[in-house]
Order: structure tokens, then sequence, then C-alpha cells
């Protein structure tokens, strides 16, 4: 050793034991941060020894390869380790075939132990090295996960797998056979509960068989292989949404693919897409983005605050559960996340932890989230970047502790921790500097709950500066950070949208901004989806339900998007590709210009046959309205994620006179609609199908842009169509003033009371006080008090939606502020002191509906 | 594309189809039957005449 290393070692030792000496009476959040911010002890082995022995808390935050090679020597400490190290260690521990060994040594639970074993998912080859009991066990378990990958890796594995290894893999389920060498399949060939899976004409009949028993009673589904769940769903979609939800978890755990089919806004709020989702984290990165993104299913949120916080809405709110299933993805799949949607990065980088915990247990979890972010960072930049920025991480984590309560992401509307959507843009920490960058943070950190106008201006100031110099053109927002949802909606590849628009949507936080950001960021797909925006617009007109129907459903079509690409097509070929861009999902999978060309016969004898073999009226009523409307008749038949109105919802709130007065429809238009309610206000299926045997028979070419034309004026009116047919106060006061017969009215301490005889009218009243859901209906059906509005207001987002049987509506669901919804009077069976007072203190009059309502 | 936009502004303006779809439920024989009495059915009166014919 020379004399300049041995001074440098000495130097080294010399510093390493400075710092240790002066974490001495520092409590646990002290330690973590003196820690965090000397970025040189972190790769001072003196240092890190005596932290792993010493601080255990610490060890989750040491560098990765220190933790495992001192875990792997001392397995008692493994449970200290980071999730990331202690997964490394695992996967090193299956490649060695060492895991069973040592994992006697972890005292795992068995949630932990299972999960550990699903890394066999990403090790195939290492399955193959296991025997016996361990073997059994494996495909046991990682079948029970996820069967179909399962069968996965039996397939990629099968010319290594030994006599004696099948006897094992064969004891979990016979299912397994179909993918054995001949002689193991002659071994057990005799035996029926294996032949059915071998190859050949048992497994045709068999397969046939099983689907007849199904068609004739669904109820038999659950006991069926899964593999012919699945070949039933294939050749009857729509029953998809007719299962319960614990074989629907299992289908698309088996097959993702059967999504398309899946009425999903049904299920936002159900176990069944967290069981999905949670099964796909430990998979490879690309089906990760499949399910995620590709199938919208886990798009970054624009916002962490929860919106409703009883809600587990996935597709709007950062529910805890899905903070868990980002945080537990592995740092370079989260980095490929972060590709694709910056906001990724900020679910994978806040605290998670119960409300109940104590201040201190809060701050620990804070800096190990603190922890997590900066080995993100490094990751993600490299060291050179990291050096300069460590240090403004760290400020925003120590401003989130000083203020750990008020601060906690969940409750903040505008949490700090969106500042991460600045600090993992790339385009904005590569285009400019680490100081600017220290500044705005700065200034966003010191203004933020301070009423104080000059640094909020001069925090908007330098976003706009940081963001024109990240996009190369002049950006100038009046908003502040936190109201912009993605900062990448000014990436240039996004230019074919119209820039309100997408400004407009990104005040939103459900929106599949994820997925749309993945599409213009590869350019194949960016071209096929201009053009696939561009139909759909031109039909729809460019708005949100446009875009984001565009956004859902391109995976499903661009395939025939590609294979069309520049080639010319005939009149019956465009009228087929615009019906079938229309629909959703592609499920008749049109791939190719062939395929295409026959699409509209396809598509009737598909109907035709769905027809035949299903009897139930409500089924066959979407059946009908999605061939003839493209739209589905309940919600039952609907396969987007944004609910779309649908013709029952229609049918519903459309009164023929009120359209008709409205002036919206041509007088064929009113006509049809006056046909589609009068069509499906009963439950006939013989009235049904001799509608479709005539337009059949008349050799019409449908024209489905007409007849979306008439739903989308609809669409666009139904708030004027609402509106004009509910009763207001004003209109209440002019029959009293025409005719006290009709109406009486009285005070009662100040407050107006109106009863009626013999009247009856629609009011739109509250639905559950929660200012989003409003009901309209005949004030003779209204059983229980609620409010009463004179108008809705046009300035919100109003949607049609489904409750039971009934059409309610929802009014700004997803907007924070601007909810200008005002009662106008109280509609009451009983008038109680406390309804009087709540009318007196907010300027309310009551509708007395006791007596008199007929 | 331009065939397809073209084709898209053409198909809006055709009420073709609306008006096969009325046709073909004035000839259902037991439409009549069924909705006679309805208010709304009646609001289609004009062309009750087709299909008693």
């Amino acid at each position: 050793m020379s004399l300049l290393d041995d001074l440098k070692n000495r130097s080294y030792q010399k510093k390493g034991k400075a710092f240790i000496n002066s974490l001495t009476g520092k409590n646990e959040t002290e330690v973590k941060q003196m820690y965090l911010d000397n970025k040189d002890m972190q790769s001072n082995e003196i240092v890190l020894s005596h932290l792993f022995f010493n601080y255990t808390f610490l060890i989750c935050m040491l560098p990765l390869e220190f933790q495992k090679t001192m875990i792997n020597s001392n397995l008692s400490m493994f449970n200290y380790g980071s999730p990331e190290a202690k997964k490394s260690l695992v996967s090193d521990w299956l490649k060695d075939n060492k895991f069973f060994m040592n994992s006697k040594n972890l005292n795992l639970d068995t949630e932990e132990y299972e999960s550990y074993i699903c890394m066999y998912f990403n090790q195939p080859n290492d399955v193959a090295k296991l025997f016996m009991d361990d073997l059994y066990k494996v495909i046991e378990i990682l079948s029970s996960h996820d069967m179909k990958r399962t069968e996965d890796i039996i397939n990629s594995i099968k010319d290594e797998l030994t006599e004696r290894q099948w006897d094992f893999i064969l004891k979990v389920n016979p299912i397994f056979i179909k993918y054995a060498n001949q002689d193991i399949q002659n071994k057990y060939s005799d035996s029926e509960e294996y032949s059915k899976y071998i190859s050949g004409e048992a497994r045709e009949k068999y397969i046939k068989n099983q689907l007849e028993k199904v068609s004739s009673d669904i109820s038999l589904m659950k006991d069926m292989p899964i593999d012919i769940q699945k070949e039933f769903i294939i050749s009857s979609p729509y029953m998809i949404n007719y299962i319960d939800e614990d074989l629907l978890t299992e289908l698309l755990k088996y097959d993702i693919e059967l999504l398309k089919y899946v009425n999903i806004s049904s299920f936002k709020n159900t176990e069944v897409i967290y069981n999905v989702l949670e099964n796909v984290v430990n998979n490879d990165i690309n089906e990760i983005i499949n399910v995620f993104v590709d199938k919208c299913l886990l798009n970054a949120k624009g916002k962490l605050f929860r919106y409703d916080k009883n809600s587990n809405n996935i597709s709007y709110q950062t529910t805890k559960r899905l903070v868990r299933i980002i945080q537990n993805l592995s740092i370079d799949n989260i980095i490929s996340l972060i590709n694709i949607d910056v906001n990724y990065a900020v679910t994978y980088v806040v605290p998670l932890y119960n409300e109940n915990i104590d201040r201190s247990g809060k701050e620990s979890i804070a800096l190990e989230a603190n922890s997590r972010c900066l080995n993100l960072f490094k990751a993600y930049y490299g060291e050179q970047i990291y050096a300069k920025y460590y240090k403004i991480i760290n400020k925003i984590y120590n401003e989130y502790i000083s203020n750990i309560e008020k601060y906690d992401w969940a409750k903040d509307y505008d949490s700090i921790m969106d500042l991460f959507k600045v600090i993992f843009n790339k385009n904005i920490v590569l285009k400019n500097s680490p100081e600017k960058l220290s500044v705005f943070v700065g200034i966003s950190l010191f203004y933020k709950g301070k009423e104080n106008n000059n640094t909020q201006s001069a925090s908007i100031k330098l976003l706009n500066e940081l963001l024109s110099n990240a996009y190369n053109k002049k950006i100038s927002l009046e908003n502040e950070m936190y109201d912009i949802m993605s900062l990448e909606i000014f990436d240039n590849r996004l230019s074919f949208i119209n820039q309100d628009l997408l400004t407009d949507i990104s005040k939103y936080n459900y929106i599949n901004m994820s997925t749309l950001l993945y599409i213009v960021k590869n350019e194949e797909y960016r071209s096929l989806f201009v053009d696939y925006y561009s139909i759909l617009s031109k039909i729809g007109g460019e708005n949100k339900e446009t875009l984001l129907t565009a956004i859902e459903n391109f995976t499903y079509y661009k395939d025939i998007l590609k294979d069309i690409k520049d080639k010319e097509l005939s009149n019956d070929e465009c009228n087929n590709l615009i019906r079938l861009l229309v629909s959703s999902g592609n499920y008749l999978n049109v791939k190719t210009k062939d395929e295409l060309s026959a699409y509209d016969i396809n598509l009737l004898k598909r109907l035709l046959s769905d027809w035949t073999n299903n009897n139930d009226e409500v089924i066959r009523k979407n059946l009908i309205c999605n061939y003839l409307f493209n739209k589905p008749y309940n919600e039952k038949g609907d396969t987007l994620w944004l609910e779309l109105s649908t013709v029952k919802n229609y049918c519903d709130i459309c009164d023929i006179d009120v359209i008709n007065d409205l002036n919206i429809l041509t007088d064929a238009e009113l006509k049809l609609l006056n046909v589609i309610k009068l069509l499906f206000s009963v439950n006939d299926s013989e009235l049904l199908i001799a509608f479709l045997d005539s337009i059949v028979n008349s050799k019409i070419e449908i024209n489905i842009v007409s007849v979306m034309n008439l739903f989308n004026k609809l669409k666009k009116y139904k708030i004027d169509i609402i509106n004009n047919q509910i009763v207001s106060l004003d209109d209440i006061e002019n029959l009293y003033e025409s005719s006290t017969d009709a109406v009486t009215k009285e005070d009662m301490e100040g407050v107006t009371i109106y009863k009626f005889n013999n009247q009856d009218f629609k009011v739109l009243s509250s639905f559950s006080n929660d200012g989003v859901h409003y009901d309209f209906k005949y004030i003779s059906e209204i059983t229980k008090n609620c409010y009463g509005y004179n108008k809705l207001v046009k300035t919100g987002s109003v949607r049609l939606s489904s409750f039971e049987n009934d059409t309610i509506i929802k009014f700004n669901k997803d907007r924070k502020t601007n909810n200008k919804m005002k009662p106008d009077f109280i509609i009451t069976k009983k008038i109680t002191p406390d309804i009087i007072t709540l009318c007196k203190n907010n300027n309310l009059s009551v509708i007395d509906i006791v007596e008199g309502i007929i | 594309m331009k065939k397809i936009l073209d084709m898209i502004s053409t198909l809006k303006k055709d009420n073709k189809t609306i008006i096969e779809y009325i046709n073909s439920f004035k000839q259902i024989p037991k439409t009549y039957e069924l909705f006679q009495n309805n208010p709304d059915f009646e609001k289609l009166k004009d062309d009750k005449k087709n299909i008693d014919e």
C-alpha cells in the first residue's frame, strides 16, 4: 500500500469512526436522517458494518449488495432487510436450489413464504431443479396463484423433466399431462381422469360435452377446469358479466385477455381487480405493462388525495392497497413504468402507514420511503445526477416529517409528494439546472399552506420556466403544479390532441393518462392511434369520452389499424371498419383486411348464435342493442371503463314530448327514439327477434354512425332533457297562484310548506347526499326525506348511471371544487322540528308529500 | 383515411337506416296488438296506416 493510500485509509477510518460516534444518543429518526444526509458514509464499510449490527432498523436502508452479503451470512437478520434485498437474495437461493433449506431459518409467515415461491414464475428454469415434495409444493402454490403461468412454466421445462418429476407434478393436477411427452401420456392414458386432458379426439369430445353442460346451467361452471371455463367464455363472451366474482378473478388471472369482455366499471370497486393486480406484481415487466397500462387496470394517478375515503374505486382513488401494489414492484419494473408515466414514481415513494400508529412510527416509515426514493432516483438517473439532487429529495421528506399529520398525502389535496412529478420528470431534470429545481422545490415548500400570493406566483413562474425548457416550447400556466395532474401533457407527441381538451382532462384524476403516454411514446402506436382517434372524433366529436374510449380500446384495434394502414379499402370495408372501430373490445378479433371484409356478416352470425344460446330477456336486449345501436341496453352489457349511458338510461330520462319541444332530433330520429322506448318497454324476445328478422329481411346496410348520432345528441342535451321535465319552486308557485285546489301553501316558523292534491310530477332530488348522486323521479315514488333542486346546473359534468334498476345522475363526480348544486327545497313525508330548523338556516322550502299525492 | 372520414360525414347525414328501423318495427304484426293502448305508440299514429296495411 502506498503512503497516499495509507493516508486515505486512515482518513476513511477516522471519518467513519467520527460518524459512528456522532450517532450516540440520537433517536431512530435522527439516526436515519443522519445516514441519508451523509452520502459518503453510505459507502464506508466500517460505518455500514457498525450500522448493520447496532441499528437493525437501519438495515433496510443500507446499500442493496451490502444488505444481501451480510444477511446471507446472518440469516436471523433476514426480516430486517428491505423488500428489494430480500427478493434479490431469495432469487439467488432459488437459482442455487437453497430456498427450502434457508427458509427453515427465516420464520416466514405463509403469505411471505408463498410470495417467494411465486418468484419461480420469473425463474422457470429453476423449477426443473426441484424434486419430490419440494416440486409438488412449488407447483401446488404456483397453480393456486396463477394457473396459466404455471402451465406456461411446465410447458417451457417439459423436456427437462424426468418421469419421477412428472409423477409429482401430475399429483397436483392432472391437467398438466397435456404438456408431458408421449411416454408419460401413454403411462396415464388408461385413466379417464387424465385422458380428457390429452389432446386428440377424447379431448375434443370432453370439451364439447362440458360446453353443452355449462350452456344449459351456468352454475356448473365453477366446478369445471379453468381451461374449459375459458373456452366457454370465448364461445359466449357476454356471459362473463354473469358469473360470480371469485370465478371471474380466477379467469382473469388465467387469461387477462378475457378482460375485454368484462363490464369493467362494475368491478372497479371490488376485489376482482385488486386480485388481478396483486397477482401480476411479480410477473415480468411485459405482463405488468400489459395489465397496468395496456389494459388500463392501474394507471398512475394525477393526485394522491383520496376524494372519497370510503371508496375503493380504483379508477380515481389512490387507495393504500394500490400504493402497496406499486411499492411491491422491483426497482427495474417501476423504472419501466416511470418511463411510461412519471406519475408512477409519486405512488412508489410515498410513506405507507396505518392511521393508528404513533408519530415516531410514522416518521420511521417516512424515512424508509425517503430511502426508497433515493434508491429509485439513483437507479433512474445514475450516480452523477444523484449526487446533485439527493439533498433536494431529503428536504422534501424532512418537510413532510416536520408536518407529518398535516401533510398526510391521503388527506392533503396539495400534497408535497406531488413535487416528485417534477423530480422524476427526466425532461425537466435534464434540461434545467439543479439550482433552479432546488429553488422551485424550496419556494413550493415555503409557499405550501401560506396564503402568500408572491411566493405562489413565483412558484408558478418557475414551473413555467422549468416546463418550457423541458418541452422546448413556451408554456404559460396560470395554475400551480398541484392543479396539473400530469406535467407530461406538454409532451409534443400529444400535439394531435386539442390542448384545451388535454388541459381539461388533466383536471380529472381518473383518466387513463399512463395508457395515452404509453401509446404516444411508441412511434408506431402513435401513428396508428392518430388515425383511430381521428375516426372516433369525427363520429363522436373531440371530447373526453371519445378520447378515453380511444385510449381504452386502442389495444384491441392496433393490429387491424396496422394491417390496413395505407391500403385502399372498398366502401363496404370502410363501413365495416367504422362499425368495428366504434365498438369496444373487438369481440370478433378482426386483425386483417380480409377479416374486415366479412365483419358485417360475421357480426350478424355471431348475434344469431348468441341469441340462440341464450334465453334471458335482458341479455337478449343487450345483444340486440349492441348490434343495432352500438350501445348496451343496461350496464351489464357495457364493456367500457367510462360509464357510458345505456339505452335503458336514455329510455328512462327521455320524454318524447319534451324531446319534441326541445327540437334536438330530426323527425325520423324522434320516431326511432319512440320505437326504441316501446320496443324495450316490454320483456318480449319474440318481438325483438321479429324486429331483427324484419331488419335482416330488408337487407339494409346498417349505418351505425347515424344511430350513434341520435344517442350523441341525447347525450349532449341530457341536462336540458332533464331540466325540462322537472318541476321547480317557481313552477309550484305559479301552479299555486293559478289553482289553489291543486296546491296549498302555508308558513311554519317562516318556512314555506307546499302540499298537493291529486298532483304528481317529476323532481330532481338528492340520491345519497354526497353531492354527487342525484335522482330524477316522480314525487309519488319518493320514499325518504331528500333535498330537491330547481335544476341541474350546466357547469358540472353530468353522467347517467344505474343503481339497481333505476337511472340516477352523477354530477361533478371527480371535482374537488366547483360543485354548484345547492338545494332549493326539502321533500319529506313528515315535517319535524329538525327539518324546519334546517330549512330556516338554509333558506329552503318544504314539499310535504304526506297526503294528497296520487 | 380521407375516404373514411368523408364517408363518416356522409353517414352522419344519411337517415336511411333510421327509417328502415322504424319501418321494420311497423311491419311486425305483434306491434300494433301490443302497444295499441300505449300513449307513446299514439305518437306514431301517422304511421299506423302502414301497419294496418
